[in-house]
């Protein structure tokens, strides 16, 4: 009797413990294997910039789906991307990128940044981002 | 134990004490470099092969460089807070890169990673030709050329159908 009144505040101090732990767990975010890219001179004053496929990580664990991605070039977009409304992707996605690039000004130097947002994203989120880099100005 | 050994011994101990060492710094290379020049309507362009971009252990590739004649046709940058670690096989344009028709050019690759102090030379190729331009359509040649083929299509067919007639029985 004496060992079961001394069992049952350890018992409940443990579940209080497991709650306070679980909830102070911060939210799983979404994140995206590396961003690399780079620009191109594909004829005269006709510079492309190129983005090596990449996988968007949802956070599948929380039943996360994606919704959206964009890409930018110094925070201009240059792609915008939605997934299916009733059946959006619930598992890393890999998409792929269209095989003509993305224009982009001869000389001028750009970063590209993935953004991205799941089902457990309140907002589009920065999954990742290049250094900058400069496009070619000539044909050589 | 007489001197030849002695030495033989020192100076194995010293190689080994070289290739070893353990600050001594391993460089970025990359898989073969191989490329070529071909016409389109629209100028020539040059088309290199997938290769892979091999860094030193431990160390992250930062960017590469493809150059053609000396002159940056592909600049490229990692991600910065997260770059690749380990062997990199980018994907390549699939337009190919400007160039000039009927010149030659030599391509080379330069990297750099994480541990290097400057960009590298991580390859190169020969001399490429580069051929001669695809001719545009001369737009008065080509409607003479239609016409002409068009009218020996009907001569052949009127032949034809002449000698369809000549054979065909009689009622």
């Amino acid at each position: 009797m004496h060992r079961r009144t001394r069992a049952v505040p350890i018992l409940c101090s443990a579940i209080l413990g497991f709650g306070v732990l679980a909830q102070a767990r911060p939210a799983e975010a979404g994140f995206a294997s590396p961003i690399n890219g780079g620009c191109y001179i594909a004829g005269p004053n006709d510079c492309r910039i190129h983005i090596d496929p990449f996988v968007i990580n949802i956070n599948d664990g929380a039943g996360a789906r994606l919704i959206r991605f964009e890409l930018f070039a110094n925070g201009s977009l240059v792609y915008s991307f939605r997934t299916d409304v009733s059946n959006p992707p619930g598992f890393d996605y890999a998409a792929s990128m269209p095989a003509q690039d993305f224009g982009a000004r001869c000389g001028e130097t750009y970063f590209v940044n993935l953004v991205a947002q799941d089902t457990t994203d309140a907002n589009p989120l920065n999954y990742g981002q290049t250094a900058e880099f400069t496009c070619p100005s000539t044909v050589p | 134990m007489n001197a030849a050994a002695v030495r033989a011994c020192v100076a194995a101990a010293a190689l080994a004490a070289v290739a070893f060492a353990p600050g001594r710094a391993e460089a970025i290379f990359a898989s073969p470099i191989q490329a070529g020049c071909f016409a389109t309507r629209g100028g020539c362009r040059i088309h290199v092969d997938p290769f892979t971009i091999m860094v030193a252990p431990g160390r992250q590739l930062e960017s590469f460089e493809i150059r053609v004649a000396g002159v940056a046709v592909y600049e490229f940058r990692t991600d910065v807070s997260n770059p690749p670690v380990g062997p990199y096989a980018p994907t390549l344009p699939e337009p190919g890169f400007a160039a000039r028709c009927e010149r030659s050019y030599v391509v080379n690759l330069l990297g750099r990673d994480s541990g290097d102090a400057g960009t590298l030379n991580l390859g190169q190729t020969t001399a490429v030709d580069c051929p001669v331009q695809v001719p545009e359509p001369d737009p008065g040649l080509a409607a003479i050329v239609a016409a002409a083929g068009i009218a020996a299509v009907r001569a052949r067919r009127s032949r034809a159908g002449k000698e369809r007639g000549l054979g065909e029985p009689t009622a």
